[in-house]
């Protein structure tokens, strides 16, 4: 499980340790990650989005979000893990 | 704690019937007061809450109310503080029609502890998530340049504040899928004992796909709203434009980059379930959020 935005690693490193986070951020400075996988909009920057890849490579799951208002919450990631088993 | 939150109703009139409107000059001046004219003397405003409007660079929310003070003051000739007169061509009052009204549940103080805050402004009046009244909103806005946005209460006036006027009329137009570009309170009538704020709002048809759930808007108050409604209708037609590529099946595109664990690359995980959570920025509101909750779950997510 791995979060991704734009901001640059020390920002990244601070965010992790004042929440003591255990998900891994990657740092997408230049975004091109976040425009490969089309998570990406000239306004908003990073748009929240979730991709499940499976052991192949492929592309399982994505849910977009449109706004960035809400997330997937445990549940829902759960669930949708547990649709691809 | 149910009788303590007043429980208030709001009517939205149109204001304005045909899509063609009258040049300021060719109405008679009686016409081109605003509706809710004349006002009585001796009452008391409060600044008008506006939005700013993009394309005037004109900033409703610093116009000052008008100061009503002596006998002979007749503000009623004046344009409402804060309203563009020339966009919003309010006509008098026999054009208008009701088109429906919100009305707000009580609230419940238990439940609404659990829900997302509200901002001070609105808080009073405006929680919970209203009903509209209309049997179809789409239609019953369909030709409506302004609404008349009025909030009428059974309850004691003091509880509810005018500027809720303003918010549900920003809730309101999120509901049926009309944005609003520009607004003001207008002065109302204090005589009356139900009318507590009256609000008159430039509206314009939103396309149906961008409409928002009209308890996320209820729950923002006004300026948030006007922003994710312009947002969300530009996300939608982005969202048309482009097909989000890699969809479901197709091969994900390999990357490198630098991550707080160590550089992460893609190929080097095949044979794992890798799941990719992109999200606007670090020390957001909302994802701060959703990563602590992913924190503390994550042994949840491991065991599935």
């Amino acid at each position: 499980m791995l979060g991704i935005s734009s901001q640059d690693l020390a920002s990244h490193e601070e965010f992790v340790a004042k929440h003591q986070l255990n998900v891994p951020l990657l740092a997408d400075v230049d975004k091109q990650v976040a425009k490969a996988y089309s998570a990406f909009s000239p306004r908003l920057g990073t748009k929240r989005a979730v991709i499940v890849i499976d052991e192949q490579g492929v592309v399982r799951y994505r849910h977009d979000h449109l706004l960035g208002l809400d997330y997937q919450s445990v549940d829902d990631l759960k669930a949708a893990l547990q649709e691809l088993d | 704690m149910l009788s303590a939150a007043p429980s208030f109703s709001c009517v939205a009139s149109r204001v304005m019937l045909t899509g063609q409107r009258p040049s300021r000059s060719s109405l008679p001046s009686r016409q081109r007061q605003l509706v809710d004219q004349p006002v009585r003397r001796g009452r008391v405003h409060e600044p008008p809450a506006g939005v700013r409007e993009r394309a005037r660079v004109r900033d409703l929310c610093a116009a000052r109310p008008v100061a009503v003070a002596g006998r002979d003051e007749r503000p009623q000739h004046r344009p409402a503080v804060g309203v563009d007169r020339d966009r919003l061509a309010v006509a008098g009052g026999g054009e208008e029609s009701r088109c429906g009204s919100l009305r707000r549940p009580a609230r419940r103080v238990g439940r609404s502890a659990r829900s997302r805050p509200c901002p001070p402004a609105s808080r009073s009046a405006v929680a919970g998530v209203a009903t509209f009244r209309a049997r179809d909103p789409r239609r019953a806005f369909a030709d409506v340049a302004a609404l008349r946005i009025e909030v009428r209460t059974a309850a004691s006036r003091a509880a509810v504040r005018p500027r809720a006027a303003f918010d549900v009329g920003i809730a309101l137009a999120a509901t049926v899928g009309v944005e609003v570009s520009a607004g003001a309170l207008l002065p109302h009538d204090t005589s009356s004992a139900q009318t507590i704020a009256t609000a008159v709002a430039n509206v314009r048809l939103r396309p149906r796909a961008s409409m928002l759930r009209c308890s996320t808007a209820w729950g923002l108050g006004a300026a948030p709203v006007m922003l994710l409604a312009r947002r969300s209708r530009r996300a939608t037609l982005e969202d048309a434009r482009m097909a989000r590529t890699p969809q479901v099946g197709e091969q994900a595109p390999d990357f490198e980059l630098p991550g707080t664990a160590g550089a992460f690359r893609l190929s080097e995980h095949r044979g794992e379930r890798v799941v990719l959570l992109f999200y606007p920025g670090d020390n957001t509101m909302v994802c701060t959020k959703q990563f602590c909750s992913y924190r503390e779950s994550r042994c949840r997510l491991r065991r599935r």
